[in-house]
């Protein structure tokens, strides 16, 4: 008799416990002194015919918008430098389960919307941490985020800074609901430091990165239009489309970290 | 330990294990407003008769009649994306219970989405139960704590003047809602929600109700919440003091047809 309620109550606890492993599938990211720690390098190229990145007019508030008269403003969805390396590309560690603790660049969790462009395109914050956000702008801004949060935020005064906390981790896509239909960003919530975004050369590091062998994933934005959204602005009584972008893509490399060496990483990003 | 007392142990954890299991899943079935609670098996009946035209089998705002939609009014909710306009929480939390029950009581003004209180207060608790499982968001996380309206300050044209500065000027509401409120601001065309269907900005002459409700309680509180899933935002970190009541009289005295006092604040049941 108690061995069949043992077996029963060991059965439901296992369940239980796999319910609610089921709802937080990653194992907690340990931060803890890193010994003999390592640094990954490498490089993000494109490769076929270099795509140009898509750009879109400027419609609305061309005083703030448009100081230098360029009329059309670039969507940043996909910067490719003459040497063929891809900016703006996310790496980081796929499957880390224990490092340093988290130094994210401060940089990178601060948000300023510039002449109807945010600044920078790319955002990583830590999940709990705070999301910081203001406009430089004497126009209105609406930041409308859509993914692992829902915030929707006005900046009608210059420079007063709004902060949210981020409590989910995963993508953000940020889009301005205040007419200039061109901005767009990405921010990415994420649960351990090992993140890195390329700069203009497609080259990114990863340091103080502990022994063993990892996943390197790059994650890039799409950079395709997926679909637009047409409508009359009222104001001036032009067209004005709103693009929709496409999935974001990700690629996998595998590398082998020894301790206190260094390891070198490449991705090759294509349209196929 | 005896073999006697093993065996209520192990009784005990088995209970336990089971009871925890039970309420995880049971949690987003039910739904408790005052000393009222809603089942959701009960509310699956009443939804698949007043509701699915417009909400969908689904839940996700893809009914039959969603086409034949005005197109001068929102597409009908979709509940799966756990966004909803007319709470007492923060923006970026999900509704309470009492919330989703005043909406689906209430209805939404200068929508499709009418009245229901031809159901009983039951009937409307159930079904609110319902809806809840079409957001894995109600499992998940729990509504924050609702936003404080602060009391009323008495209206007076000074109160109406310093309205329209911060309408017009401080914090911009004419770029959506236009100079006279009339919903026709420049950034109005492009005004989408979340599913990338036209969503027009309140058009404030029209009427003497607003979107949640027709007291100037019900509209401070959008002003502090938000409209999840629509272009408008909360302003609850620009409002300071008195200010939310000077935007409410200015806001009222372009209301041509607003009512009276004891009109407007009579309750529902």
């Amino acid at each position: 008799m108690t061995r069949w309620i043992c077996c029963l109550a060991v059965f439901t606890l296992l369940a239980f416990a796999c319910h609610a492993q089921s709802a937080a599938p990653q194992a907690a990211y340990r931060a803890e002194a890193v010994a003999s720690g390592g640094t990954i390098t490498g490089t993000v190229k494109w490769s076929g015919a270099a795509e140009k990145d898509l750009s879109r007019p400027i419609t609305k508030n061309a005083d703030v918008c448009d100081p230098n008269n360029q009329k059309n403003r670039e969507l940043e969805r996909l910067v490719i430098g003459p040497d063929g390396g891809v900016a703006n590309t996310v790496v980081f560690l796929s499957n880390v389960t224990h490092g340093k603790a988290m130094d994210l660049p401060p940089a990178r969790q601060s948000l300023d919307q510039k002449n109807c462009r945010y600044e920078p395109h790319i955002l990583l914050v830590p999940k709990d941490g705070n999301f910081q956000m203001k406009s430089s702008d004497t126009v209105l801004h609406n930041i409308h985020m859509v993914g692992a949060a829902v915030y929707n935020l006005p900046f009608p005064i210059k420079d007063k800074v709004i902060s949210r906390p981020m409590h989910r981790d995963g993508v953000i896509d940020l889009k301005c609901d205040a007419g200039h239909v061109w901005m767009n960003a990405e921010v990415l919530v994420v649960t351990h430091p090992y993140y890195a975004i390329t700069d203009a050369h497609g080259n990114f590091e990863l340091a103080n990165v502990p022994p063993g062998e990892y996943v390197v994933t790059a994650w890039h934005e799409g950079w395709k239009i997926a679909r637009e959204e047409t409508v009359i602005d009222v104001d001036s009584h032009q067209e004005v489309r709103r693009p929709i972008f496409s999935e974001p893509k990700t690629w996998d490399e595998k590398v082998t970290l020894p301790p206190n060496g260094t390891a070198k990483v490449s991705f090759t990003l294509s349209d196929k | 330990m005896g073999a006697r007392a093993a065996d209520i142990a192990a009784v005990g954890v088995a209970v336990l294990s089971m009871m925890l299991l039970a309420s995880a899943a049971a949690r987003a079935q039910e739904s408790h407003i005052g000393n009222m609670h809603g089942q959701a098996k009960k509310g699956e009946a009443l939804y698949g008769r007043y509701c699915i035209g417009c909400h969908g089998e689904r839940g996700d705002g893809a009914g039959e009649n969603a086409p034949w939609v005005n197109p001068q009014f929102p597409k009908p909710r979709d509940f799966t994306a756990g966004l909803f306009k007319c709470r007492s929480t923060p923006s970026g939390s999900i509704p309470t219970d009492s919330d989703l029950f005043d909406t689906v009581s209430r209805g939404i003004d200068t929508t499709a989405m009418p009245q229901w209180f031809p159901l009983t207060r039951q009937d409307r608790a159930d079904l609110v139960a319902y809806v809840k499982g079409f957001s894995p968001r109600f499992k998940e996380e729990q509504a924050e704590p609702g936003v404080t309206i602060p009391p009323e300050s008495p209206s007076s044209p000074e109160s109406v003047l310093r309205g329209k500065e911060l309408y017009q000027k401080t914090l911009k509401c004419a770029e959506c809602h236009g100079a006279e409120g009339r919903g026709d601001g420049p950034s109005a065309a492009t005004l989408r929600d979340v599913k990338g269907n036209p969503n027009p900005p309140y058009d404030f002459t029209a009427g003497s109700r607003f979107k949640c409700g027709q007291s100037d309680q019900d509209l401070a509180r959008i002003f502090l919440t938000g409209l999840d899933g629509t272009p408008m935002p909360t302003f609850a970190d620009y409002l300071q003091g008195d200010q939310i009541w000077d935007l409410v009289h200015y806001l009222r005295s372009l209301q041509a047809s607003a009512k009276s006092k004891s009109a407007r604040e009579r309750g529902f049941n």
